[in-house]
């Protein structure tokens, strides 16, 4: 530590990471990318800064996408293998040099069930790989598992692309924050994901086997506790139908 | 830790200590165009440097990481090309089309604006409007409507591709129409650029904070958790201990002086209910305690070190509780100091009770009578620069405030007193301000810092954070407003009565007079026709009571657009139910000109009120202009414009209001000026009057180059130094064009007269005789009726070096005797949808009478800014308070300003009267904006499917809830 009580690394190889997390096990904070994390900083904290080691990479391996951890949000904004309508829900999450400034791995230690972008990615059912030593997890078993995240950095996160993806919400305005939103992926064999968000605590989702029948009003279930200051829970309800059943007609568009 | 950052090219090594953000790093570097918008999660994008060519908000980032990677800030990018005898490459294209377009406003968020358009047109020379709205889209601004910055940006794109093409400047002037004949002048009505626009556009340091001092300590302050608490004991041994604390004050440690924080003329026109530290507090965010430290870290630190013991008392959280029998009292201390009708015993701050004619009788004759009640929240004026000071002692042991203030006169003479100093040894500097509308009508910091500077002896910064301004500072007062409107069945109004419920919050500035304007401006509009157009009957009854939230406060506008959102729905409501045109039935009951404003005879903010005839009333213009620019005729009550082709869910609404304003306090509102010449015949115009972003300093030194027969740029401006410029109430009530600008006409107009006697007295030289009255001031010359000139440098030398010298100069002052309305027509479309109650705002054009136009950039400026503004009082932006008074808003995320990317489209349309008494034919045009949006797009949410509601903002869930009792109430039937 120097005497101004900043110890910063910068690690430029996998080893030299592995070498700083031994020498100060339990004391480090990971820096990655641009960074939420600095109102996480604690007096004597080691910063491990990641931004060297080429987690920031968008790589298109044929049916599966592959983000890196420290990919700023607007690389998803400005790629066009993405869909419009989870283009319009990042542009809801934050302007552009917000969505600059704030990596994947930051933007999910934050994340809230209000996000419209997390209520994409979770129809998307991505995966996740978090180091040191966790490996692949699910993106609900990240956000419901209470993992501390000083210790922990999302290196990169996967989802097999789909056939399409819809996002609708209801806000105060355009580009307000949604009160109830409804996020709809389907997906190379038909199935489709949905998911809903608007509201701070993650709420459950739906699955449509291909050729099912579909019952619009099963959403309403997902709402049933969502009463807050926001909206009331029968609100929600109906609009989320609503929201759903415009998504399904956008699925079949596409 | 030494860190070495690439910024502007150049290698920058500097020292830094703990978690320092790239901003702090980037202003300890003199990098001062990246601005501190007090974010909690990077909000704002006042912040916005590019790293890597690409636009983020370097406080969300540790300088450390910034290490290896370029930086830029607006710095680099251009600046005046002429620099004695150093010449540049002059200004890059982007900071030339903000400074010609009248993008810069406050110019606190330029800079960012520039960065986040350069980066686009690096990666896109071409954009079009939805890709430069979605690059804007991280950088909020509070005052433009991003119109003209978007207009700016298009601009640049063509002179980076022809740069000698010069600007034509009607591109960014709004539609004009003249009623009245208005002479053709030299600088008045001509758009020239904003004085300070160049500066701020380069990024200079020209805000309070951008004022580095050796040693500044930092300042904090410790806020109350709990809505209502009495402070049983607080130790701040700790906290005193902690290395790198300079002080810590409690109220055990200052003097105990009642005051008011509104900033207004002596007598403050409220109770005195105040104190810079009390034993009570008496909301969430209350002061508890003040720190001054070396760092921002240790000063956080230092309050965690506080031991505070509360005793919990039970809060009034809902107005209409605060005047119930047995309510707790907020106010029990001795020291209260009543004004008129306040009342702490009842929790009450103010009362008001005005008739006009016998409303009774109006009643009786009515065919109809029509009342409802309606309900207006609690809003934030949320400018991007938080509240900002900066005090020392300068080097004759005076005190000197730096600070981010509308009224830097009030400033002084309410905290002498405070800090125990005469008025003498306090000097108030009002720098450039990143924004206020109002909120900065208030001494709400300057106390803060000012009395660690006397505890410490050393300079003292405090800056609220974007928590603190919500939670902290000052907003509009919600209400709940009663209306009840006696009518014939032609539409005749025989009778029309407001009473209003205000919540002044746990104390009341401003209390009882923004609530006072909440009925004079809004109901002084509607007469009635035929016999009651004499006599009009209305009366206006209000009670404005304490809880245990934030202080409401002066907010732009200033109560009127609480008055307009029941009064014009009300209106709207009573033309439907008459079966009647809205237009017709508005303008069949409004006031004339000619025509007394009704409530000149009875009001004017607790002092005598003085009868004032109206000279200037150009509704009827404004409502046909808008009318046609909106395409009302096509649209209204239209089936073919109302549904939406292959959307069933969607109807589209169209909806009008009609607003009056004011034009400053009539016998009170005083502005001074002093103007001098300078030995090239440029001219030093020191003025009182507080330009906070407004473009007053330009339209003040108009007014002077008019006068004097010289452009815009010869005439240099000061604002304000309570030291150097004669006094001035400062920025608020729409006074400045009107009541300042009319100091400066006269003292031009006397220094004219000086200047012509000088040219006479050249011309004797040459052979002619002339009288003063003889000579013209024009292209910087006095001209004689033969034709001969002389230039007002060979005056000025004349006057200063050649002969009987003397300084060529003079300072005058007025205050009004009138406050000639300004009026407008508001229109709005909006397209709702009927499955989720949202509401999406398509148009909103707003024709506008505020008399001669003097820079009709600046002015459509100021409307656009205030339209939205306006708009998310309409439909987003509220105050919202949990069971113990915590509240639910603390950021700009919760807190939604609108964006570049989602506003509506907006247009100004201005119909010119020339309003005898103002400068040049002037009233006012700052406040008139806020009035019209909210009700026009209530009305149109009606005209769209029926719903019909009584109380902002129209959020879906109301607007849904409306719907569904609208198709039970068709079912049952
Ligand atoms: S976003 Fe950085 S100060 Fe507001
Ligand atoms: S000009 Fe944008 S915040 Fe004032």
């Amino acid at each position: 530590m120097d005497e101004h009580g900043i110890n910063y690394y910068r690690p430029q190889t996998r080893e030299e990471l592995e070498a700083l997390m031994e020498s100060h096990e339990g004391y480090y904070l990971f820096l990655t990318g641009g960074d939420y994390n600095v109102k996480g900083y604690q007096e004597g904290d080691v910063l491990i800064d990641l931004q060297d080691l080429q987690m920031d990479q968008l790589v298109d391996n044929g049916d599966l996408l592959e983000i890196g951890g420290l990919s700023s949000l607007d690389t998803l904004f400005k790629d066009e293998i993405l869909w419009a309508d989870f283009r319009e829900a990042l542009s809801i999450e934050g302007g552009w040099n917000v969505r600059n400034g704030l990596s994947v791995d930051n933007f999910l230690r934050i994340a809230t069930g209000r996000s419209p972008l997390l209520t994409c990615l979770r129809a998307l059912d991505i995966n996740l790989f978090v180091q040191p030593d966790i490996g692949l997890l699910a993106l609900d078993e990240y956000l419901n598992e209470e993992y501390n995240w000083r210790e922990f950095f999302i290196e990169k996160i996967s989802f097999n692309k789909p056939q399409a993806v819809a996002y609708e919400q209801v806000a105060r305005s355009p580009k307000d924050l949604p009160i109830v939103c409804v996020a709809a992926v389907r997906d190379m064999d038909g199935t489709i994901v949905v998911t809903v968000g608007g509201h701070e605590a993650l709420l459950g989702g739906l699955v449509f086997e291909p050729e099912s029948d579909i019952e619009t009003s099963s959403i309403r279930e997902l709402f049933e506790e969502t009463d807050d200051e926001w909206a009331s829970a029968a609100y929600r309800q109906g609009a989320a139908e609503a929201l759903l059943k415009r998504c399904l007609a956008k699925l079949e568009r596409n | 830790m030494k860190i070495s950052l690439n910024v502007n090219n150049k290698t920058e090594i500097i020292e830094i200590t703990g978690n320092e953000s790239l901003l702090d790093v980037l202003r300890k570097l003199g990098y001062f165009s990246a601005k501190s918008g007090g974010c909690i999660r990077g909000e704002c994008g006042a912040c916005t440097v590019l790293l890597n060519g690409k636009p983020v908000n370097s406080c969300m980032f540790l300088a450390v990481q910034a290490q290896g990677h370029e930086i830029e800030t607006v710095e680099k990018f251009g600046e005046q090309a002429q620099q004695g005898w150093k010449q540049t490459e002059g200004f890059d294209p982007l900071q030339t089309a903000m400074i010609e377009s009248g993008a810069v406003q406050c110019g606190y968020c330029t800079p960012a604006m520039i960065l986040s358009a350069k980066a686009l047109l690096r990666e896109n020379p071409n954009p079009n409007e939805a890709e430069i709205r979605e690059a804007l889209s991280g950088v909020m601004c509070r005052c433009t409507a991003y119109v003209k910055p978007v207009q700016a940006i298009q601009r640049a794109v063509e002179l980076m591709a022809e740069p000698q093409n010069k600007t034509d400047l009607s591109t960014y002037e709004p539609e004009m129409l003249q009623v009245d004949d208005i002479p053709d002048m030299q600088r008045i009505g001509k758009s020239d650029t904003k004085i300070d626009a160049a500066s701020l556009a380069q990024g200079k340091p020209a805000f309070t904070a951008d004022l580095a001092l050796k040693d500044t300590l930092i300042a904090k302050v410790l806020r109350s958790p709990y809505a209502h608490a009495r402070i049983k004991s607080i130790d701040a041994t700790k906290a005193r201990a902690l290395p790198g604390v300079a002080a810590v004050l409690t109220w055990e440690d200052i003097p105990r002086v009642v005051y008011s924080t509104a900033g207004q003329s002596d007598p403050i026109p409220g109770p005195l209910d105040m104190f810079s530290l009390d034993n009570k507090v008496r909301f969430v965010g209350d002061r508890v305690a003040f720190v001054a430290a070396e760092t921002s870290a240790i000063a956080d630190e230092a309050l965690e070190l506080i031991d505070v013991e509360y005793e919990l008392l039970e809060p009034i959280l809902d107005m209409r509780d605060a005047m119930k029998e047995g309510a707790p009292v907020l106010h029990d201390q001795p020291e209260y100091v009543n004004f008129a009708d306040s009342n702490p015993a009842i929790n009450l701050a103010a009362k008001i009770r005005i008739d006009i004619g016998d409303v009774d009788k109006g009643f009786t004759e009515a065919d109809q009578i029509f009342e409802r009640e309606y309900v207006v929240p609690k809003v934030q004026q949320a400018h991007i620069e938080p509240h900002v000071t900066l005090t020392y002692w300068d080097e004759n042991d005076r005190l000197v405030v730096r600070t981010s203030t509308q009224v830097p006169f009030h400033a002084r003479r309410v905290l002498a007193p405070v800090l125990g100093l005469p008025v003498k040894q306090i000097r108030v500097i009002k720098p450039r301000i990143g924004g206020g509308f109002g909120n900065k009508q208030e001494i709400l910091i300057e106390d803060v810092a000012a009395h660690l500077t006397i505890a410490t002896g050393k300079p003292v910064l405090y800056e609220m954070s974007r928590e603190e301004e919500f939670i902290a500072s000052r907003s509009r007062h919600p209400m709940r407003i009663k209306m009840r409107t006696g009518v014939l069945n032609d539409g005749t109004m025989t009778a029309n009565e407001m009473t209003a419920l205000s919540d002044t919050g746990a104390y009341g500035c401003h209390a009882l007079t923004v609530t006072g304007n909440t009925g004079q401006k809004s109901m002084g509009l509607y007469v009635g026709d035929g016999k009651y157009r004499q006599a009009p009957n209305i009366r206006f009854y209000a009670d404005i009571v304490y809880t245990n939230t934030p202080p409401a406060g002066a907010y732009r506008g200033y109560g009127v657009p609480q008055g307009y959102w029941p009064l014009d729905r009300h209106m709207d409501y009573i033309a439907n139910s008459l079966g009647m045109d809205p237009i017709e039935f508005r303008l069949k009951n409004t006031v004339r000109s000619g025509e007394y404003q009704p409530f000149s005879t009875a009001w004017n903010e607790g002092r005598e009120p003085v009868p004032e005839v109206l000279q200037t009333v150009g509704l009827a213009e404004c409502v046909q202009k808008g009318r046609e620019a909106i395409g009302w005729d096509e649209k209204y009550n239209n089936p073919n414009w109302q549904y939406v082709k292959g959307q069933p869910h969607l109807r589209r609404g169209i909806g009008v209001a009609t607003v009056m304003q004011g034009t400053a306090i009539p016998f009170l509102d005083m502005g001074g000026a002093s103007i001098k010449i300078n030995d090239d015949g440029s001219f030093n115009l020191l003025v009182g009057a507080t330009d906070l972003g407004t473009g007053s300093d330009t339209v003040l030194a108009q007014i002077a180059a008019e006068t004097l027969g010289v452009p815009t740029e010869d005439i240099i401006v000061l604002s304000s130094d309570t030291d150097t410029t004669p006094f001035d109430v400062g920025a608020y009530a729409s006074s400045t064009t009107y009541v300042s600008g009319t100091a400066v006409l006269n003292a031009s107009l006397d220094v004219a007269e000086q200047i012509k006697r000088r040219a006479c007295m050249i011309f004797a030289d040459r052979g002619f005789e002339f009288s003063s009255e003889d000579i013209q001031l024009k292209d910087k010359h006095a001209v004689a009726p033969n034709g001969d000139r002389v230039s007002l440098a060979t005056i000025a030398l004349d006057s200063l070096h050649w002969r009987q010298q003397e300084q060529i100069m003079a300072t005058a002052s007025y205050v009004s005797p009138n406050s000639p309305p300004p009026f407008a027509a508001q229109f709005a479309t909006v397209l709702v949808d009927i499955e989720t109650g949202e509401v999406t705002v398509e148009d909103l054009i707003m024709a506008v009478d505020s008399g001669v136009i003097i820079n009709p950039i600046t002015a459509s400026a100021q409307i656009e800014g205030g339209i939205a503004q306006a708009l998310g009082y309409g439909v987003c932006e509220e105050m919202v308070y949990d069971e113990n008074g915590v509240a639910r808003e603390i950021d700009l995320v919760d807190y939604h300003i609108f964006r570049a990317d989602e506003m509506p489209k907006i247009k100004t349309i201005f119909v010119e009267t020339y309003e005898k008494t103002g400068p040049y034919g002037a009233k006012a045009v700052a406040e008139i904006p806020l009035d019209g949006a909210a009700p026009a797009i209530g009305n149109a949410v009606f005209n769209a499917c029926g719903v019909d509601l009584l109380e902002i903002p129209i959020v879906p869930e109301k607007v849904l809830r409306e719907l569904k009792l609208m198709t039970e109430e068709t079912d049952a039937i």
